[in-house]
């Protein structure tokens, strides 16, 4: 019986709610109060409209997953970074937005980059990529002098170079996650037919955004391989990239885990890579 | 093993016995040449044979040269009480050396920035790590557009001494929730600090009324603000229905 009354009290209102909005619709702007603030549009339809510029914007934001950016202390030439780019998906007057290939990486993994003529760079992979697909094997060698760099960093100095501008600190941030302040890679090597491993523990107060692992091989990382976390395999592989989530329940907090990377013939390389909020 | 030897070694003297009862049955005292000769029958009377048999057991010795017994007597109570007092330790023997550190408590000063040292990823054996700090990019997106109100009316389930809302918005939003029993007027805020598309918060120890209004102040990444129409909650409302949702409209 209730619900019944419940149900008509909701045909009433919502009757009535369409009355009083077809009676107000076409009458003064004015009247347009609070009440229909509801019913606009999203922002981004509005802005796109009006502004070029924040339409891509727009477009980076609901695409984009793990990004890097920066802006230059001078003025960019979009001309003069145009060769740089494999595919153009917008080209304006103030700026480009396409794919910029990696040397010695397949065509998948080029990001998406846009530069601004204001001098801001930004290069990032869609949402879909795990975030373990940034790093940079190519550029890594087996000295722990060496950064463990992101392929996203590596192209804006790529294209700022081609852009004849100078480079200021390039910053991360993924678009999936906005509450992660954190991005970690924790790297292990193996030489020869050894194994080598690591172990970690992440306090429960971290509220992990994502976990994955990531390896190749190259001209420096060449063999045949395994990466395991806590004894099970992530991936065996023998040749090419290899990335992937990992998932919660394999990376528990407050948990000692060991992440294990073992050797064919020749050196092997694998880390683990974790986005999270401290 | 031990009963078979204990079997063998019963056969054994079966057979001496028997072989003895032999010889001594088959043997006969020869006496030749005797003025007198007569055989008497011995026992033991018996009396003396109850005082033997009291005899206790005792420890049997010959041909030692000197004895002396010494009384043990238990530890007197107040020594005894000293022993029952010894703690407990690591007992050693044969060792060659040994060294005992104590090992104090953290100085109190030293504690306190033992205690500053917050959360973090700790890890064992690892070749190479590197932290990098997310930033969003505030200044290249430049969003100046405050985040849309939500675009359905939220979900309110009143239960009998709280509420929870529910609602979605088109980006990534903090929210403060302003609640109230009169129109406008807000008594209660619910503050959501982490940024999500799907929000859902449950607001406790409301003050009773038949009717509540609400409004969701909204705040995006780049710190712009909107602020919702004016909502109502009917108290009475069953969880399972959608709370009525009038826009209030002025001319």
């Amino acid at each position: 019986m209730k619900k019944f009354v419940g149900r008509k009290i909701w045909a009433i209102g919502f009757t009535a709610f369409v009355l009083f909005s077809l009676f107000f619709i076409g009458t003064s702007q004015d009247s347009a109060s609070n009440s229909f603030q509801a019913l606009l549009a999203p922002a981004f339809v509005s802005s796109a409209s009006a502004a070029p510029a924040n339409e891509v914007l727009v477009k980076i934001q609901d695409e984009a997953g793990m990004s890097a950016y920066f802006k230059s202390s001078s003025p960019v030439s979009i001309s003069s970074v145009k060769s740089e780019f494999e595919t153009i998906e917008i080209e304006t007057n103030d700026y480009i937005l396409g794919t910029v290939r990696i040397s010695g990486y397949p065509e998948d993994h080029a990001p998406h980059v846009y530069v601004h003529k204001d001098g801001w760079f930004m290069a990032y992979y869609f949402a879909d990529d795990p975030s373990g697909k940034i790093i940079d094997w190519k550029a890594y060698t087996a000295s722990d002098d060496t950064v463990i760099s992101t392929k996203l960093e590596n192209i804006l100095v790529s294209v700022a170079g081609a852009a004849g501008v100078g480079l200021n600190e390039i910053v991360h941030y993924d678009f999936r996650y906005p509450n992660a302040t954190t991005m970690m890679f924790i790297v292990e090597r193996s030489e020869g037919t050894g194994n080598n491993y690591f172990t970690l523990n992440i306090p429960s107060s971290f509220g992990v955004a994502e976990r994955s692992y990531s390896t190749s091989i190259g001209s420096t990382w060449a063999g045949a391989g395994q990466v395991r976390l806590n004894g099970v395999t992530l991936v065996q592989y023998s040749t090419g990239n290899h990335f992937d989530i990992i998932s919660a329940s394999q990376l528990a907090p407050n948990t000692d885990h060991t992440f294990s990377i073992s050797g064919g013939e020749t050196s092997n390389v694998a880390g683990l890579i974790l986005i999270y909020t401290e | 093993m031990k009963r078979l030897t204990l079997i063998c070694s019963g056969v054994l003297l079966l057979l001496v016995a028997t072989r003895a009862v032999s010889v001594r049955s088959s043997a006969t005292i020869s006496v030749q040449n005797a003025d007198n000769f007569a055989t008497k029958q011995i026992a033991l009377p018996n009396p003396l044979s109850s005082l033997v048999s009291s005899i206790a057991d005792r420890i049997v010795h010959q041909f030692s040269d000197f004895k002396h017994e010494m009384l043990l007597a238990a530890p007197p109570a107040p020594f005894s009480g000293y022993l029952n007092n010894i703690g407990e330790r690591i007992v050693k023997q044969y060792a060659d050396d040994e060294r005992k550190l104590t090992i104090a408590a953290v100085p109190a000063p030293l504690d306190s920035y033992l205690g500053r040292i917050p959360d973090r990823v700790v890890m064992l054996y690892v070749d190479q790590s590197r932290s990098l700090s997310l930033g969003y990019p505030k200044e290249l997106l430049g969003d100046k557009t405050p985040p849309a109100p939500p675009a359905e009316p939220p979900i309110a389930s009143p239960s009998e001494n709280s509420i929870t809302i529910s609602w979605t918005t088109d980006e990534f939003t903090t929210f403060v929730i302003e609640i109230g029993t009169s129109s406008g007027v807000y008594t209660i805020e619910v503050t959501g600090s982490e940024f999500g598309k799907t929000h859902q918060v449950t607001i406790e120890e409301l003050p009773t009324a038949e009717t509540y209004y609400y409004q969701i102040v909204s705040s995006d990444l780049s710190g712009n603000r909107s602020t919702s129409p004016e909502y109502t909650i009917e108290a009475e409302s069953l969880n399972s229905l959608p709370v009525i949702y009038l826009p209030l409209i002025t001319r």
